[in-house]
C-alpha cells in the first residue's frame, strides 16, 4: 500500500474496481444461465456519507452511455446488489430467472417467436 | 492413459472451425486461384496464418475452459461497450458476408452434381440448415461436417497420383517471389486475403463458444491443445493442397482459375468422374460445415455482447433471442444468394475486410489470457506471449495494407 493514501474503511474486505469487475459482465442467475450483462450501475449515497451501490441496472441506459447521459432512475430495470452471491468472471445471483423484469424482452421472444415453433421447447435430437 | 470417446470425438470441433478458416467456399476458389497464377509461392502465408489462429484459438478455448466465459463477453468487458459494438458490427457484417457465400457455394456444389442451376437450390440448402441449426445437436454437427470435409483430402491423394515435379514444387515454396507477369502488389494482395482467410475472427468465436458448448472445463486444456494442433494444421495442408493441384494442372496450361469446377478439375484429371464426386462430396461438407460455423458465430457474438442466454445444448426456448438471430441470418443469407449474386466474390469481399477488424478481436484475447483473475495459475507463459505479440504485429500490418492493397490491384485482377 502506497503512503499517503486514505485508507479504505474495509480492512479485511475485497477491493472492487466497478468499472473493471462490474460494469458489462455478465449477470448470471441461480442455475448459472446468463440474465444479461451489466449495463449500469445505480449508486447511493447513505446517510453516513458513504457510497453503495444498491443496483446492477442491465441492458438499460447503454445508448445512453455511450452519449455519456443516463436515463431517468425511475425508469431503470435491474436487480439489487443484495441478490449478489459472487463477484468472479461473472456476477452470480441467487435470483429465479422468472423473478427479473428485465428479462421481459426473452419471454417475448420465447412466447411469441420461438416457442412455437415445432421443436422449440425440446432438447436437440 | 484411458480416453474417453466422447473427448476423442471432440477433436472434431478443431477440424470444423478450421475448415471454416482454410477450406470454405472462398479459400478453396482463392487457394486454387493463387496456385493456378503463383505456383505454391504463397504456401507460407498459409503456414503462417496455421500458427497464428492455432495459438489464439487455444488462448480463447482456454479462457472459456478455466473461467467459463467465451469471447465476445471479453471483448465488451475490455473494449467497453462503445468500442465492442463497433467491432460487434464489424465482424458480425463478415461473419454473414461469408455465411451468405457458403449458402452459395453449397448451391454451386450441388451444380455440378446434378447440373441443375445453383439458384434452383438455395431455398432448401437454407431450409435444411436451418432445421440443422433448430433440431440437430452440436457434437453431430460438427463429427457429420467436420469429418466429411475431411473428403478434400482428395485433393492430396490426386497431387501424388498426377505424379507433379516435387523439386519444381519445392522451388515455388522456396522461391516466394511474384510468378512471371504478376506484380508484387497483387502477390501482397493474395498474401494478405490468405492470411485474412486464415485469421478470421469468426473462428475464434466458434471455437471457444463450441468449447462452452461441449462443456469443456479445466481438464479439458489438453483437448484444446490436441484440438488447435491438429485442426489447424490439416486444415492448411488441404489449402495448400488444393493450390499445389493448381499449380501442377493449371499453371503451366497457363489457365486462371476463376471458377468452383476448375478448383476440382485436378481431382478429374487424375480420377475421373469417382474423384470428382468424391472431391464434390467433400466440397459440400465443407461449404454447408462452415455454413453452420458462421450462423452460429453470429449467433454467439451477439447473444454475448447482450449477455442473452446462447447456444445449442440449451432448448430453443431457452435461448429464444440466439435462435432468433439464428432465423434471421439464415433468412437474409437466403434472400442475398436468391438474388444470384457470385458467392465467390462475395468471400473474397469479406476476407478482405476481415483482415480489417482481426486486431480488434485478437487483443482483447491476448489480454484476458494473460490475467489471473480468469485463468489462475493457467495464465500465458513467455513462450505464448512471445509468439502471440508477434502474430499481434502481423495482424497490425495486414489490417492496416489490406484495403489499400484492395484498391490499388482492384482485388487482385
Amino acid at each position: 500500500m502506497p503512503e499517503g493514501l486514505p485508507q479504505h474503511p474495509a480492512h479485511d474486505g475485497r477491493l472492487i474496481d466497478a468499472n473493471l469487475h462490474l460494469l458489462d459482465r455478465q449477470l448470471l442467475d441461480r442455475d448459472g444461465r446468463p440474465i444479461l450483462a451489466i449495463g449500469d450501475l445505480r449508486i447511493e449515497r447513505r446517510d453516513d456519507g458513504r457510497h453503495v451501490v444498491t443496483q446492477l441496472l442491465l441492458g438499460f441506459g447503454l445508448t445512453a452511455r455511450f452519449f455519456g447521459a443516463h436515463r431517468p432512475v425511475s425508469d431503470a430495470d435491474g436487480v439489487p446488489w443484495s441478490s449478489v452471491t459472487e463477484v468472479g468472471s461473472a456476477i452470480t445471483t441467487n435470483l429465479a430467472r422468472d423473478d427479473v423484469p428485465a428479462l421481459w424482452v426473452e419471454r417475448w421472444w420465447r412466447d411469441r417467436v420461438i416457442a412455437p415453433i415445432p421443436g422449440g421447447r425440446h432438447d436437440p435430437g | 492413459m484411458k480416453l474417453p470417446m466422447a473427448k476423442v470425438a471432440g477433436v472434431s470441433l478443431g477440424i470444423l472451425t478450421a475448415i471454416g478458416g482454410f477450406v470454405d467456399i472462398g479459400d478453396l476458389v482463392t487457394n486454387a486461384v493463387v496456385g493456378s497464377r503463383f505456383g505454391l509461392s504463397l504456401a507460407w502465408v498459409v503456414a503462417v496464418s496455421v500458427g497464428g489462429i492455432a495459438v489464439f484459438a487455444h488462448m480463447s478455448g482456454k479462457v472459456t475452459a478455466v473461467s467459463g466465459r467465451a469471447t465476445f463477453e471479453i471483448i465488451r468487458e475490455r473494449l467497453g461497450p462503445r468500442a465492442a459494438l463497433a467491432n460487434l458490427i464489424g465482424s458480425t457484417a463478415m461473419t454473414l458476408l461469408t455465411l451468405m457465400a457458403e449458402i452459395g457455394g453449397v448451391a454451386l456444389g450441388l451444380q455440378l452434381l446434378t447440373g441443375v442451376m445453383p439458384v434452383a437450390f438455395i431455398l432448401p440448402v437454407a431450409l435444411l440448415l436451418w432445421l440443422a441449426l433448430w433440431r440437430v445437436k452440436f457434437t453431430v454437427l460438427e463429427n457429420v461436417a467436420g469429418l466429411m470435409g475431411l473428403l478434400l483430402f482428395a485433393f492430396l491423394v490426386a497431387l501424388f497420383k498426377l505424379g507433379p515435379d516435387w523439386g519444381e514444387l519445392g522451388r515455388q515454396i522456396v522461391q516466394q517471389t511474384p510468378a512471371t507477369g504478376e506484380g508484387p502488389l497483387t502477390y501482397a494482395f493474395y498474401a494478405v486475403a490468405l492470411f485474412g482467410a486464415g485469421m478470421t475472427p469468426y473462428e475464434v468465436f466458434f471455437f471457444s463458444s463450441g468449447a462452452a458448448e461441449e462443456k469443456w472445463g479445466r481438464r479439458d486444456l489438453w483437448l484444446s491443445r490436441v484440438n488447435v494442433s491438429l485442426g489447424f494444421p490439416i486444415g492448411g495442408m488441404l489449402a495448400v493442397s488444393i493450390a499445389a493441384c493448381a499449380a501442377v494442372v493449371m499453371l503451366p496450361a497457363g489457365i486462371g482459375v476463376s471458377s468452383l469446377s476448375q478448383v476440382v478439375a485436378p481431382v478429374g484429371v487424375a480420377f475421373g468422374v469417382a474423384g470428382l464426386v468424391v472431391v464434390l462430396v467433400g466440397v459440400l461438407a465443407a461449404t454447408s460445415g462452415a455454413a453452420l460455423e458462421t450462423a452460429l458465430s453470429c449467433g454467439y457474438s451477439i447473444a454475448q455482447y447482450a449477455g442473452w442466454p446462447w447456444g445449442k445444448r440449451l432448448r430453443p426456448a431457452q435461448a429464444p433471442q440466439f435462435h432468433a438471430i439464428l432465423l434471421v441470418v439464415i433468412i437474409l443469407g437466403c434472400l442475398v444468394m436468391l438474388s444470384g449474386i457470385d458467392p465467390v466474390m462475395v468471400t473474397e469481399f469479406s476476407v478482405v475486410f476481415s483482415a480489417v477488424a482481426l486486431p480488434l478481436t485478437y487483443f482483447p484475447i491476448l489480454v484476458v489470457a494473460n490475467d489471473p483473475q480468469y485463468l489462475g495459475d493457467q495464465t500465458n507463459g513467455r513462450v505464448m506471449n512471445f509468439f502471440a505479440l508477434i502474430y499481434l504485429v502481423i495482424v497490425m500490418v495486414a489490417a492496416v495494407a489490406a484495403i489499400p492493397l484492395m484498391i490499388l490491384t482492384r482485388m487482385g485482377a
